[in-house]
Protein backbone atom coordinates (compact mmCIF):
# COMPACT_ATOMS: atom_id res chain seq x y z
CA UNK A 1 0.00 0.00 0.00
CA UNK A 2 1.70 3.22 -0.80
CA UNK A 3 2.45 5.55 1.98
CA UNK A 4 0.40 8.84 1.64
CA UNK A 5 3.18 11.41 0.69
CA UNK A 6 3.69 14.66 3.89
CA UNK A 7 2.40 17.00 1.45
CA UNK A 8 -1.37 15.19 1.55
CA UNK A 9 -0.95 14.28 4.90
CA UNK A 10 -1.06 18.39 5.40
CA UNK A 11 -3.46 19.32 3.22
CA UNK A 12 -5.78 16.65 4.87
CA UNK A 13 -4.91 18.21 8.26
CA UNK A 14 -5.38 21.94 6.49
CA UNK A 15 -8.88 20.75 5.25
CA UNK A 16 -9.93 19.18 8.47
CA UNK A 17 -8.94 22.26 10.66
CA UNK A 18 -11.18 24.59 8.01
CA UNK A 19 -13.87 22.68 7.95
CA UNK A 20 -13.71 22.61 11.80
CA UNK A 21 -13.54 26.67 11.81
CA UNK A 22 -16.00 26.69 9.57
CA UNK A 23 -18.40 24.27 11.77
CA UNK A 24 -17.56 27.03 14.70
CA UNK A 25 -18.43 30.28 13.29
CA UNK A 26 -22.04 28.57 12.06
CA UNK A 27 -22.38 27.72 15.73
CA UNK A 28 -21.76 31.11 16.51
CA UNK A 29 -23.89 32.61 13.82
CA UNK A 30 -26.85 30.16 15.37
CA UNK A 31 -26.55 31.11 19.14
CA UNK A 32 -25.89 34.80 18.07
CA UNK A 33 -29.38 34.72 16.41
CA UNK A 34 -31.00 32.87 19.23
CA UNK A 35 -29.60 35.27 21.76
CA UNK A 36 -31.47 37.58 19.84
CA UNK A 37 -35.00 36.17 20.20
CA UNK A 38 -36.73 37.17 23.57
CA UNK A 39 -39.25 34.55 24.38
CA UNK A 40 -42.12 36.47 26.83
CA UNK A 41 -44.53 34.17 28.85
CA UNK A 42 -47.99 36.36 28.89
CA UNK A 43 -50.48 35.74 31.47
CA UNK A 44 -54.44 37.09 31.08
CA UNK A 45 -56.14 36.65 34.18
CA UNK A 46 -59.03 37.74 35.95
CA UNK A 47 -58.89 38.15 39.71
CA UNK A 48 -61.88 38.66 42.20
CA UNK A 49 -63.20 37.71 45.17
CA UNK A 50 -65.81 35.47 44.26
CA UNK A 51 -64.76 32.56 46.05
CA UNK A 52 -64.56 30.28 43.04
CA UNK A 53 -61.25 29.71 43.77
CA UNK A 54 -57.42 29.55 42.19
CA UNK A 55 -57.21 27.97 38.58
CA UNK A 56 -54.00 26.17 38.45
CA UNK A 57 -52.28 28.41 36.09
CA UNK A 58 -52.91 31.35 38.33
CA UNK A 59 -51.43 30.02 41.56
CA UNK A 60 -47.72 32.03 41.14
CA UNK A 61 -50.08 35.00 40.39
CA UNK A 62 -52.23 34.74 43.83
CA UNK A 63 -49.21 33.94 45.90
CA UNK A 64 -47.54 37.16 44.74
CA UNK A 65 -50.72 38.93 45.25
CA UNK A 66 -51.41 37.36 48.76
CA UNK A 67 -47.46 38.42 49.37
CA UNK A 68 -48.42 41.89 49.23
CA UNK A 69 -51.41 41.08 51.05
CA UNK A 70 -53.30 41.80 48.24
CA UNK A 71 -56.93 40.27 48.93
CA UNK A 72 -58.35 38.31 46.00
CA UNK A 73 -59.32 34.29 46.31
CA UNK A 74 -60.19 33.90 43.02
CA UNK A 75 -58.02 33.92 39.98
CA UNK A 76 -59.53 32.61 36.33
CA UNK A 77 -56.41 31.84 33.67
CA UNK A 78 -58.10 34.00 30.38
CA UNK A 79 -55.33 33.69 27.89
CA UNK A 80 -51.76 31.98 28.58
CA UNK A 81 -49.22 32.25 25.81
CA UNK A 82 -45.80 32.41 25.14
CA UNK A 83 -44.37 34.73 22.42
CA UNK A 84 -40.78 34.61 21.18
CA UNK A 85 -39.82 38.29 20.12
CA UNK A 86 -37.46 40.15 18.56
CA UNK A 87 -36.10 43.75 19.76
CA UNK A 88 -38.30 46.29 18.85
CA UNK A 89 -40.79 43.82 17.71
CA UNK A 90 -44.86 44.81 18.57
CA UNK A 91 -46.82 41.87 20.03
CA UNK A 92 -50.78 43.23 20.58
CA UNK A 93 -52.49 41.18 23.73
CA UNK A 94 -56.29 41.24 22.85
CA UNK A 95 -57.75 41.55 26.10
CA UNK A 96 -61.58 40.83 27.20
CA UNK A 97 -62.58 44.43 27.80
CA UNK A 98 -62.41 44.86 23.87
CA UNK A 99 -59.18 46.62 24.70
CA UNK A 100 -55.45 45.78 23.97
CA UNK A 101 -52.16 45.80 25.48
CA UNK A 102 -48.98 45.98 23.56
CA UNK A 103 -45.59 45.21 24.27
CA UNK A 104 -41.79 45.71 22.77
CA UNK A 105 -38.38 44.67 23.81
CA UNK A 106 -36.42 47.69 23.59
CA UNK A 107 -32.84 46.29 24.54
CA UNK A 108 -31.65 43.73 25.70
CA UNK A 109 -28.67 43.12 28.77
CA UNK A 110 -27.72 39.86 29.55
CA UNK A 111 -30.44 38.91 32.17
CA UNK A 112 -32.81 41.27 31.62
CA UNK A 113 -34.65 43.24 29.19
CA UNK A 114 -36.03 46.82 28.93
CA UNK A 115 -39.69 46.58 27.60
CA UNK A 116 -42.37 49.00 26.24
CA UNK A 117 -45.67 47.98 27.55
CA UNK A 118 -48.93 49.85 26.96
CA UNK A 119 -51.99 48.87 28.25
CA UNK A 120 -54.78 50.63 26.33
CA UNK A 121 -57.09 53.13 28.41
CA UNK A 122 -54.50 52.46 31.42
CA UNK A 123 -50.63 52.21 32.19
CA UNK A 124 -47.91 52.90 29.88
CA UNK A 125 -45.07 52.10 31.17
CA UNK A 126 -41.44 51.19 30.57
CA UNK A 127 -39.95 47.97 32.61
CA UNK A 128 -36.68 46.44 32.73
CA UNK A 129 -37.78 42.78 32.98
CA UNK A 130 -36.30 39.66 34.04
CA UNK A 131 -36.88 35.84 34.04
CA UNK A 132 -38.40 33.97 37.28
CA UNK A 133 -39.60 37.74 38.08
CA UNK A 134 -43.21 38.57 37.12
CA UNK A 135 -44.15 41.66 35.99
CA UNK A 136 -47.86 42.83 36.67
CA UNK A 137 -50.10 44.97 35.68
CA UNK A 138 -53.69 46.01 36.59
CA UNK A 139 -55.44 46.00 32.99
CA UNK A 140 -59.16 47.16 34.76
CA UNK A 141 -61.90 46.24 35.66
CA UNK A 142 -63.92 43.66 33.97
CA UNK A 143 -67.14 41.38 35.12
CA UNK A 144 -67.18 42.10 38.53
CA UNK A 145 -63.28 41.74 39.25
CA UNK A 146 -60.11 42.93 37.25
CA UNK A 147 -58.08 42.19 34.67
CA UNK A 148 -54.95 41.41 35.20
CA UNK A 149 -51.92 40.98 32.67
CA UNK A 150 -48.47 39.24 33.66
CA UNK A 151 -45.18 39.43 31.77
CA UNK A 152 -42.17 37.29 31.96
CA UNK A 153 -39.26 36.67 30.43
CA UNK A 154 -38.78 32.81 29.71
CA UNK A 155 -35.15 32.52 29.09
CA UNK B 1 -8.65 60.14 17.69
CA UNK B 2 -8.29 56.14 17.59
CA UNK B 3 -11.32 56.36 19.28
CA UNK B 4 -13.04 58.27 16.97
CA UNK B 5 -11.95 56.03 13.97
CA UNK B 6 -13.34 53.47 15.80
CA UNK B 7 -16.85 55.21 16.49
CA UNK B 8 -16.99 56.20 12.66
CA UNK B 9 -16.24 52.30 11.74
CA UNK B 10 -18.83 51.13 14.00
CA UNK B 11 -21.12 53.81 12.78
CA UNK B 12 -20.53 52.22 8.99
CA UNK B 13 -20.70 48.83 9.84
CA UNK B 14 -24.04 49.63 11.44
CA UNK B 15 -25.54 50.91 8.36
CA UNK B 16 -24.00 48.26 6.22
CA UNK B 17 -25.86 45.78 8.39
CA UNK B 18 -28.66 47.45 8.37
CA UNK B 19 -28.80 47.68 4.58
CA UNK B 20 -28.03 44.16 4.66
CA UNK B 21 -24.62 44.65 3.10
CA UNK B 22 -22.44 42.98 5.86
CA UNK B 23 -22.35 38.89 4.88
CA UNK B 24 -20.31 35.86 6.30
CA UNK B 25 -17.94 36.66 9.20
CA UNK B 26 -18.18 40.25 9.28
CA UNK B 27 -22.02 39.62 9.96
CA UNK B 28 -21.38 37.28 11.91
CA UNK B 29 -18.59 39.41 13.96
CA UNK B 30 -21.22 42.71 14.11
CA UNK B 31 -24.27 40.20 15.69
CA UNK B 32 -21.78 39.39 18.32
CA UNK B 33 -21.17 42.86 19.02
CA UNK B 34 -24.74 44.08 19.05
CA UNK B 35 -25.38 40.97 21.28
CA UNK B 36 -23.10 42.64 23.55
CA UNK B 37 -24.01 46.40 23.64
CA UNK B 38 -26.72 47.64 24.21
CA UNK B 39 -25.86 51.59 22.53
CA UNK B 40 -24.91 49.68 19.69
CA UNK B 41 -28.77 47.84 19.65
CA UNK B 42 -30.55 51.55 20.55
CA UNK B 43 -28.88 52.79 17.18
CA UNK B 44 -29.86 49.76 15.54
CA UNK B 45 -33.34 50.36 16.75
CA UNK B 46 -33.08 53.75 16.00
CA UNK B 47 -32.14 53.03 12.73
CA UNK B 48 -34.45 50.88 11.50
CA UNK B 49 -37.37 52.91 12.91
CA UNK B 50 -36.32 56.32 10.70
CA UNK B 51 -35.92 53.78 7.76
CA UNK B 52 -39.43 52.86 8.10
CA UNK B 53 -41.09 56.53 8.68
CA UNK B 54 -38.92 57.16 5.53
CA UNK B 55 -40.05 54.21 3.28
CA UNK B 56 -43.86 55.07 5.01
CA UNK B 57 -43.09 58.92 3.67
CA UNK B 58 -41.51 57.67 0.26
CA UNK B 59 -44.73 55.56 -0.35
CA UNK B 60 -47.01 58.60 0.20
CA UNK B 61 -49.20 56.86 2.28
CA UNK B 62 -50.18 57.34 6.03
CA UNK B 63 -48.08 54.76 8.57
CA UNK B 64 -49.94 52.20 9.08
CA UNK B 65 -51.49 50.63 12.29
CA UNK B 66 -48.19 48.49 13.37
CA UNK B 67 -45.62 52.02 12.71
CA UNK B 68 -48.06 53.54 14.87
CA UNK B 69 -47.69 51.18 17.57
CA UNK B 70 -43.74 51.00 17.25
CA UNK B 71 -43.52 55.04 16.80
CA UNK B 72 -46.12 55.11 20.59
CA UNK B 73 -43.95 52.64 22.05
CA UNK B 74 -41.14 53.90 21.20
CA UNK B 75 -41.74 57.56 22.48
CA UNK B 76 -42.05 56.49 26.23
CA UNK B 77 -38.77 54.01 25.24
CA UNK B 78 -36.34 56.94 24.70
CA UNK B 79 -36.89 58.67 28.29
CA UNK B 80 -36.54 55.36 29.79
CA UNK B 81 -32.76 55.45 28.13
CA UNK B 82 -32.43 58.88 29.14
CA UNK B 83 -32.96 57.43 32.46
CA UNK B 84 -30.96 54.25 31.99
CA UNK B 85 -28.05 56.38 30.97
CA UNK B 86 -27.99 59.28 33.74
CA UNK B 87 -28.32 56.35 36.32
CA UNK B 88 -25.42 54.60 38.02
CA UNK B 89 -25.47 50.37 38.41
CA UNK B 90 -28.38 50.19 40.80
CA UNK B 91 -26.46 47.51 42.97
CA UNK B 92 -28.20 47.89 46.83
CA UNK B 93 -30.64 50.39 45.37
CA UNK B 94 -33.91 50.49 47.53
CA UNK B 95 -37.36 51.53 47.78
CA UNK B 96 -36.37 54.88 48.96
CA UNK B 97 -35.69 55.61 45.02
CA UNK B 98 -39.35 55.76 44.76
CA UNK B 99 -39.71 58.66 47.21
CA UNK B 100 -37.74 60.81 44.80
CA UNK B 101 -40.32 63.44 42.97
CA UNK B 102 -41.47 62.32 39.31
CA UNK B 103 -41.51 65.98 37.77
CA UNK B 104 -44.21 67.80 39.21
CA UNK B 105 -45.40 65.13 40.62
CA UNK B 106 -44.46 63.79 43.84
CA UNK B 107 -45.68 60.04 45.45
CA UNK B 108 -48.50 61.33 47.95
CA UNK B 109 -48.05 58.12 50.01
CA UNK B 110 -45.86 55.11 50.92
CA UNK B 111 -46.80 52.09 52.26
CA UNK B 112 -44.22 49.68 53.16
CA UNK B 113 -42.84 49.41 49.59
CA UNK B 114 -45.99 50.50 48.26
CA UNK B 115 -45.90 53.64 46.86
CA UNK B 116 -49.09 55.63 44.82
CA UNK B 117 -48.92 57.84 42.64
CA UNK B 118 -51.41 60.17 41.69
CA UNK B 119 -51.08 59.63 38.10
CA UNK B 120 -47.72 59.38 36.88
CA UNK B 121 -46.78 61.76 34.77
CA UNK B 122 -44.71 60.92 31.61
CA UNK B 123 -43.09 64.86 31.99
CA UNK B 124 -40.38 63.03 33.44
CA UNK B 125 -38.63 59.54 33.70
CA UNK B 126 -38.56 58.11 36.85
CA UNK B 127 -35.21 55.38 38.17
CA UNK B 128 -36.66 52.52 39.96
CA UNK B 129 -34.87 49.18 39.69
CA UNK B 130 -37.73 47.86 37.42
CA UNK B 131 -39.69 50.85 36.12
CA UNK B 132 -37.86 52.70 34.27
CA UNK B 133 -41.13 55.20 32.57
CA UNK B 134 -44.62 54.95 33.80
CA UNK B 135 -47.79 57.10 32.51
CA UNK B 136 -51.14 56.28 34.16
CA UNK B 137 -52.71 60.05 33.10
CA UNK B 138 -54.83 60.40 35.90
CA UNK B 139 -55.32 57.79 37.29
CA UNK B 140 -52.99 56.71 40.52
CA UNK B 141 -50.80 54.32 40.37
CA UNK B 142 -49.36 51.85 42.99
CA UNK B 143 -45.94 50.52 42.29
CA UNK B 144 -44.70 47.46 44.19
CA UNK B 145 -41.08 46.78 42.79
CA UNK B 146 -38.76 46.12 45.66
CA UNK B 147 -40.24 42.30 45.78
CA UNK B 148 -37.55 39.97 44.60
CA UNK B 149 -39.89 37.74 43.17
CA UNK B 150 -42.47 40.24 41.09
CA UNK B 151 -43.23 43.58 40.36
CA UNK B 152 -46.92 44.66 40.75
CA UNK B 153 -48.57 47.91 39.02
CA UNK B 154 -51.51 48.42 40.33
CA UNK B 155 -53.44 51.32 38.33
CA UNK B 156 -56.54 52.84 40.06
CA UNK B 157 -59.96 53.31 38.04
CA UNK B 158 -60.31 57.17 39.57
CA UNK B 159 -58.73 59.80 41.69
CA UNK B 160 -56.71 58.51 44.42
CA UNK B 161 -58.15 60.09 47.34
CA UNK B 162 -57.98 57.90 50.31
CA UNK B 163 -57.24 55.32 47.49
CA UNK B 164 -54.69 52.49 49.07
CA UNK B 165 -53.55 49.18 47.83
CA UNK B 166 -55.79 46.21 50.09
CA UNK B 167 -58.98 48.05 49.86
CA UNK B 168 -61.28 50.26 47.68
CA UNK B 169 -63.35 49.66 44.98
CA UNK B 170 -60.11 49.13 42.41
CA UNK B 171 -59.85 45.72 44.15
CA UNK B 172 -63.27 44.02 43.24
Amino acid sequence: MARRSEAEVTSYRTLGALALAVGWLFAGAAAAEEAEKIPVKVLVTHVSNEGTGVEPGGKGLHDNFRKHQIPFNSVRVIKKERVVMELDEVHRIPLPNGRKARIRPISRRENSVLMAVDVEGSVKVDARMRSQKPFIIRAGKHDGGNLVISLELDD
Amino acid sequence: MEGMTMRVQDEARLHAYHDGELSGFARWRFERNLRRSPGLQRELAELRSLSSLLHQQEAGGAPGVDLWDRIALGLPAADARRAEDREAPSVGRGAAWWLKPIGAVAATAAVAVAYLYPGASPTAPVSGNVVRWIDSGERGVVVLEDDPDSTIIWVMDDAVDGASIGGGSDLV
